[in-house]
């Protein structure tokens, strides 16, 4: 372990470090170009490199590159990578008020100590929870998704209706393209774009880049609504660390989620932030520049980072694309992903981690020296930004997977995103339902093949019953004015004791 | 929430047009799923399906009380100095996405941007210009080059070739 400390902060392992730390946050501050883009890029740039460069290389990369998606979230209100989408909610309203330094503060901090408890969680319970983890069986998976789905009782709290509705067309969507079992074509219409069903990334890039691009240009002006930029980073800084239970809970919360296969940052971000409003006192504040609304998601968003690792080293499982390309690297510097990767991997396996661990304090740092510089995005007039959004999403939309009909797609989602923003439609709702649909769909119908189509298979084992309980519970109080119920109880009981 | 009149009128609205387009895709959803024979391949759609068309239904119903009440709800445009008309935005949007893979990425953005700049009274010609020029240049080759992005080159590609 020591020895793997002093490889990765050898001058050569810093280096390294800080290279892959730059090219990961530009490639996240670009829309439509994740982590998954940007590992898969560099990966053969690092061919030559040795094993211990490589890998610090690129797990300060991805590190990095996650963070990176927080900063345009901030500032534009474009969310550079998918798991960035809620930061967009509390953030880039905090920005609106002329606090990007805070709201920069708020997102750097608490991805660094989320990233920081993950890469403790990676580097200590590593093989154990990966062993854990492999146990979760379709039904398991299903009644996690559907409590994932239960959260549309919180996020559409105050528009039920449209919110419900839109979680509906969102898993409606997802089911659009090749049934996973029979492979038979469902709804594409005779249109060869949609048999592989609707892509994500261009869509997202839509509903939350290129919507932006239409409000900010209807609302002319700046961003920052009072023309300049107050507030520093340190602000923000100071209250995540006074806040330090959120980013724990959430970190802990990012880093089961990612060690989950299948779920990753995407359903992370969400859970953690309308888990955190779900809690909170005055959850209406959530959505007009709360600052809890940026700790809970970059928290859980980084911490989930690592997680989506510990399966991945541990066991030689990837439950994400990232997670996937790493192991790709491993393997091509001649080294076992599985239990022993840990003990046989030595110091190369702990220079990753190490790379992993200093590239939380490297973005950290280029947040603290350059949020003063970058929230002047903030005073860029609306006649020179808009255009810049719009290019944006066009490169956006074409470079995920270089196919003109993706551009299309976020020009339409754009329209529909601008159109859901007006009428006040709980976007986030919309989100969930695609990003949980086939997961809900998927192990629906494994578990039941697998149970020779027992319905008892959904309440079998205790994890799928303890995810039932808590998706009841979420929803008996995201939809029922239960807390009215129990006050008027609690208040006629206490007459009834005095009259008595 | 705002309320009040929507420029377009009270009776049209693109809440209504947004919601009319999603009962339209669930109906057809609907219907598309009584041609498919294997449940695991009809069974979620139709149940969504269902659910979709019903919850547009109860949504047009609440709309209508408020129509009836002659109130929309909408949240007020919040116009700065140069505010854009989102129809023209999306006019301007739409063609330079539809056109862009035509005529080419570096001249069409060229244009968007002066486009946008003139329309939205921008007074500093010599920025408008010089981020005109040099913003899709750079982008170009940000994209293009180092990330090997194959934006489309138009025209141009004769030049490249």
């Amino acid at each position: 372990m020591l020895e793997g400390l002093l490889l990765a902060l050898s001058p050569q392992g810093i280096l390294y470090m800080i290279m892959g730390g730059i090219i990961g946050l530009v490639i996240g501050i670009l829309p439509g170009l994740g982590p998954v883009f940007g590992v898969a890029l560099l990966l053969p740039s690092t061919f030559w490199m040795p094993a211990h460069l490589g890998l610090i290389f690129l797990g300060s990369l991805y590190g990095c590159c996650v963070y990176g998606g927080s900063i345009t979230a901030v500032l534009l209100g474009i969310p550079g990578t998918p798991g960035s989408i809620t930061t967009v909610f509390d953030g880039h309203e905090i920005a609106k008020k002329g606090e990007a330094g805070v709201a920069l503060g708020l997102s750097a901090t608490s991805s660094m100590l989320g990233g920081v408890i993950g890469v403790i969680s990676l580097a200590v319970f590593g093989p154990m929870l990966a062993e854990i983890a492999v146990k979760l069986a379709p039904a398991d998976y299903f009644a996690l998704a559907v409590f994932g789905l239960s959260m549309v009782a919180v996020a559409a709290k105050g528009d039920t209706l449209k919110g419900l509705m839109l979680a509906t067309l969102g898993v409606a969507l997802s089911t659009i393209g090749q049934d996973l079992f029979t492979g038979e074509h469902r709804f594409a219409f005779g249109i060869e774009y949609l048999i592989g069903g609707i892509p994500f990334i261009p869509a997202m890039i839509g509903l939350f880049a290129l919507s932006q691009a239409f409000i900010i240009a209807e609302e002319g002006g700046k961003i920052s609504r009072i023309g300049k930029v107050t507030g520093a980073f340190w602000e923000g800084a100071i209250y995540t660390f006074r806040h330090w239970g959120t980013v724990v809970k959430n970190a802990v919360l990012g880093v089961i989620l990612g060690i989950i296969p299948g779920v990753g940052i995407n359903v992370t971000g969400f859970m953690a932030y309308l888990g955190q409003k779900r809690i909170d006192k005055d959850p209406d504040s959530f959505g007009k520049g709360n600052p809890l609304g940026v700790i809970a998601p970059e928290s859980g968003n980084n911490a989930c980072v690592s997680g989506e690792l510990i399966p991945a080293f541990g066991l030689g499982i990837p439950g994400a694309s990232t997670a996937a390309i790493f192991i790709g690297a491993i393997t091509m510097y001649g080294l076992r992903p599985g239990y022993a990767f840990f003990s046989e991997a030595g110091p190369i396996a702990w220079a990753l981690i190490t790379g992993l661990l200093f590239s939380q304090f490297l973005f950290f740092l280029i947040g603290a020296f350059g949020a003063n510089y970058v929230s002047k995005v903030t005073l860029v007039p609306a006649a020179l930004l808009v255009p810049a959004i719009i290019t944006l999403s066009f490169i956006g939309g074409i470079s995920y997977r270089h196919f003109f009909g993706d551009a299309i797609l976020v020009f339409v989602s754009g329209v529909v995103g601008y159109v859901l923003h007006r009428y006040r439609y709980p976007v986030a709702c919309l989100v969930l339902g695609i990003i949980l649909g086939k997961l809900v769909e998927r192990n629906f119908f494994r578990a039941l093949q697998i149970s020779d189509n027992a319905f008892d298979v959904f309440i079998h084992s205790p994890i799928t019953i303890i995810f039932w309980t808590i998706t009841i519970l979420v929803l008996a109080f995201g939809l029922l004015p239960i807390k009215e119920w129990f006050k008027k109880f609690t208040k006629s009981n206490t007459n009834n004791a005095q009259g008595g | 929430m705002q309320t009040g009149k929507h420029p377009l009128g009270t009776y049209f609205n693109l809440d209504i047009v947004f919601s009319t387009l999603c009962m339209l895709f669930f109906v057809v959803m609907l219907i598309e799923t009584f041609r498919m024979d294997v449940p695991s391949t009809y069974l979620l759609p139709r149940a969504l399906s269902i659910l979709g068309i019903i919850l547009v239904a109860a949504i047009w119903l609440t709309n209508l009380k408020k129509i009836m009440a002659r109130v929309v709800e909408f949240e007020e445009e919040k116009k700065g100095f140069g505010g854009l008309n989102f129809y023209l935005n999306v006019l301007i949007t739409g063609a330079y996405f539809f056109i862009a893979n035509f005529l080419g990425y570096i001249p069409t953005t060229f244009i968007c941007i002066l486009a946008f700049v003139y329309i939205m009274r921008y007074q500093n010609k010599a920025i408008a210009f010089a981020t005109a020029i040099f913003l899709p240049l750079i982008l170009y080759y940000l994209f293009a080059s180092l990330l090997k992005v194959s934006l489309p080159q138009g025209f141009l590609e004769a030049l490249f070739i």
